[in-house]
């Protein structure tokens, strides 16, 4: 649902931002269980995160 | 005060490698953690390799009824990386510092360690040796004459003591300690995450990004138990042992079962301070957060 939501925004240039939600272990950045892909590679949801500009999320 | 291969450690609770990032549990809880409030008397890196590395896809990780599956990947931003932006940081801590790193070959684990050799804030190396053999498929740490030729090989390089962080997922794990400690290493820890894999709900395939992942946590504490006291009974060398504990009780089982330091991993994350109060459990200075029954009789 969410890479519908990206793929619609970013054709129609509109800004948005997106909340991720992932498994997280410890949920101060030291684990790095919880990471997400984007542009600039994988970054932690915990702390680079929650929310996400759409534009970042690869 | 305990001495472990020389290093001066004021109680024996130390942290898993991977498992607690001291320079983000510096920045998230500031004073609590800092100077003499490091819940650790010693800090172990996650595993440091020559080239950086991005880690695995996600997701990464997978709650059991009893611990963790991981497969997180060793993301880690290379050896000089960690020289020139990490150990400047790290070098604030007052306990003694454990570098963790992996090679997939003796080459690369003779070049990570022959570079921190004269880096004075290293206090100790830890080899995580659970990396497959690329020919054979088979991690290093799993053949004890592997693992003894790779001890043979890295050895010379180096005089800060040499800890190996031996593999469960193999035959013998005495042999392979045997094998370590005839190849020169100071000291072994264990155990590492068992091999495991959890499956997408209400699919047949692998929930984890990278396929399999390692088992950590309470689940597999009586594996560690039985691991420690095969290698104890084995080599000479101390041991650091590991596995599930969440409390001075779990970690005085590990010492009576032939540890010399006892290691907290997956509690870490439920816990970041665990390392200071199973210390002071281990101590018998409980902490009363309940009246006990006798009081209540008063």
């Amino acid at each position: 649902m969410l890479a519908a939501v990206i793929d619609r925004v970013r054709r129609r240039e509109v800004p948005c931002e997106i909340s991720i939600e992932a498994p997280m272990a410890c949920g101060f950045g030291a684990c790095y269980g919880c990471v997400v892909a984007t542009v600039d590679g994988y970054r932690r949801t915990c702390l680079d995160g929650p929310v996400f500009d759409a534009g970042m999320l690869a | 005060m305990i001495d472990f291969c020389g290093l001066r450690l004021r109680h024996p609770v130390i942290n898993a490698s991977g498992c607690f990032d001291a320079l983000a549990a510096l920045r998230v809880f500031g004073a609590g953690m800092a100077g003499e409030r490091f819940p650790f008397a010693a800090h172990v890196t996650k595993t440091i390799t020559l080239a950086a590395r991005d880690g695995n896809p996600p997701p990464r990780v997978w709650e059991t009824a009893a611990g963790m599956v991981n497969s997180i990947g060793l993301p880690n931003r290379g050896l000089r990386a960690y020289l020139d932006h990490d150990l400047p940081a790290l070098a604030a801590l007052r306990v003694p510092l454990i570098t963790n790193v992996m090679g997939s070959t003796p080459a690369q684990v003779g070049e990570l360690v022959a570079a921190l050799d004269p880096v004075a804030e290293v206090a100790a190396i830890e080899l995580n040796v659970s990396c497959p053999n690329v020919a054979t498929g088979l991690d290093i740490g799993a053949d004890p004459r592997e693992l003894e030729a790779l001890l043979r090989h890295v050895r010379p390089l180096t005089r800060k003591p040499l800890i190996v962080k031996l593999t469960p997922n193999t035959a013998d794990v005495a042999a392979c300690a045997a094998g370590a400690e005839a190849g020169g290493a100071d000291a072994v820890s264990l155990i590492n995450t068992l091999r495991a894999r959890a499956l997408r709900p209400g699919r047949a395939e692998p929930w984890l990004g990278g396929g399999n992942g390692g088992i950590s946590g309470p689940a597999i504490r009586a594996i560690a138990l039985a691991q420690i006291a095969s290698v104890g009974a084995r080599v000479a060398i101390p041991v650091v042992g590991m596995g599930g504990v969440t409390s001075g009780r779990d970690a005085r089982e590990l010492l009576d079962a032939g540890a010399t330091l006892v290691a907290v991993g997956t509690e870490c994350f439920r816990d970041p301070a665990a390392g200071e109060r199973i210390a002071s459990e281990l101590e018998g200075h409980f902490t009363q957060i309940a009246p006990s029954p006798r009081q209540l009789q008063v």
